[in-house]
């Protein structure tokens, strides 16, 4: 499905106001979901996430009437905001620059089958705090790419970086993390 | 080579390359094919990849939290909806104000024409109703000495009218 821009988005509010089901979905699917799961990866949980999505959201739709941008997907546009909605998060809680010792004492010392590990919600916090090993565009370049879902070219803009700078660091953020949850095989 | 990149080795190079091909729609195993000198790298890279994605379907946030948001927009047919409610509340404050307003005239019209009240209205300059009003009222003595010099004016003026 086509992301919603931002003439698109306000009808589709008010329509999932009124009830309708498609306009619910489409919103969830295409803009709620990316932002909140770009948001649980960098913060400490699923509250502090929830709390966040729901001011990148308000936030959003306020200043939609000085958005100016022009037939663009508005993904864009929620990604600025939720990134500046964190940093005056962290700012405001301080915990943002965890000690990477620390998160690694919490997770388990096990080399065995990461595969099956990934399939249950243990393997998503284990890459929540492998994570925090990574540098800060490390950490923002995985997000953005895997979870939000953006385009180098996207993620590019929004971190003021040519692609190919970021697709470096894509490479180098998944090869330390990959050192650091272990090797999986890939079936290609 | 861009200054933001730094040293990068060949098998860099070719990752960044792999990962280019991939966002453009390219199957990984044409990837590989394509880089034999990196096959092992390149799995690396797309098991990295694939472990975010198994991962992403865990993070699914709960529909009611949509809602909830979506509760405490107001989109802008409701802020006209909340305009036109205020102007109402206007309308029912103003009209029964109004109403009272008329009444009071009406019973104060009607007053008018009884003993003790003023019937200057009908007659401004009847000098007599004018000491009578301000006997009652203490009016200032000066007041009708100029009405009654006006009236004399007048008078004067009517007698040199004839001429």
């Amino acid at each position: 499905m086509e992301r919603p821009k931002s003439g698109d988005f306000k009808e589709l509010v008010a329509k999932a106001k009124e009830g309708d089901e498609t306009a619910f979905s489409a919103i969830y699917e295409q803009c709620f979901t990316p932002v909140f799961r770009y948001l649980y990866l960098r913060v400490k949980n699923k509250t502090e996430a929830e709390d966040l999505a729901q001011t990148v959201f308000l936030k959003a739709y306020q200043a939609l009437p000085g958005f100016e941008e022009q037939g663009r997907p508005i993904l864009a546009y929620f990604f600025t905001i939720a990134r500046n909605s964190l940093i005056d998060h962290w700012r405001k809680s301080g915990d943002r620059v965890e000690d990477a010792d620390e998160v690694f004492k919490k997770i388990p010392d096990e080399k065995s089958n990461i595969e099956s590990k990934l399939d249950s919600k243990r393997g998503l916090e284990e890459i929540k705090f492998a994570m925090k090993n990574l540098t800060h565009d490390q950490q923002e370049v995985l997000s953005l790419k895997f979870m939000a879902e953006l385009s180098h070219s996207e993620i590019a803009k929004m971190m003021g970086k040519s692609e190919e700078a970021v697709r470096q660091l894509q490479c180098r953020a998944l090869k330390a993390l990959r050192q650091h949850l272990g090797k999986m095989n890939y079936e290609s | 080579m861009n200054h933001e990149l730094g040293i990068m080795d060949k098998k860099e190079k070719i990752l960044i390359k792999a990962l280019e091909l991939h966002e453009r729609g390219r199957k990984p195993a044409e990837i590989l094919a394509m880089f034999p000198e990196a096959k092992a790298e390149i799995k690396e890279l797309f098991a990295a990849m694939e472990m975010f994605g198994n991962a992403k379907k865990h993070i699914n946030p709960e529909p009611r939290l949509l809602h909830e948001i979506l509760k405490k927009i107001e989109t802008k047919e409701e802020q006209i909806l909340f305009v036109h409610r205020r102007r109402f509340h206007f309308r029912q404050t103003i009209v029964p104000v109004g109403a009272l307003a008329l009444l009071l005239i009406v019973i104060l019209s009607s007053l008018g024409s009884a003993p003790g009240i003023s019937n200057l209205a009908e007659n401004p300059l009847d000098l007599n109703a004018i000491k009578a009003e301000a006997a009652q009222a203490d009016f200032n003595p000066d007041l009708y000495t100029f009405l009654e010099e006006e009236k004399q004016l007048e008078e004067i003026d009517a007698a040199l009218a004839d001429f």
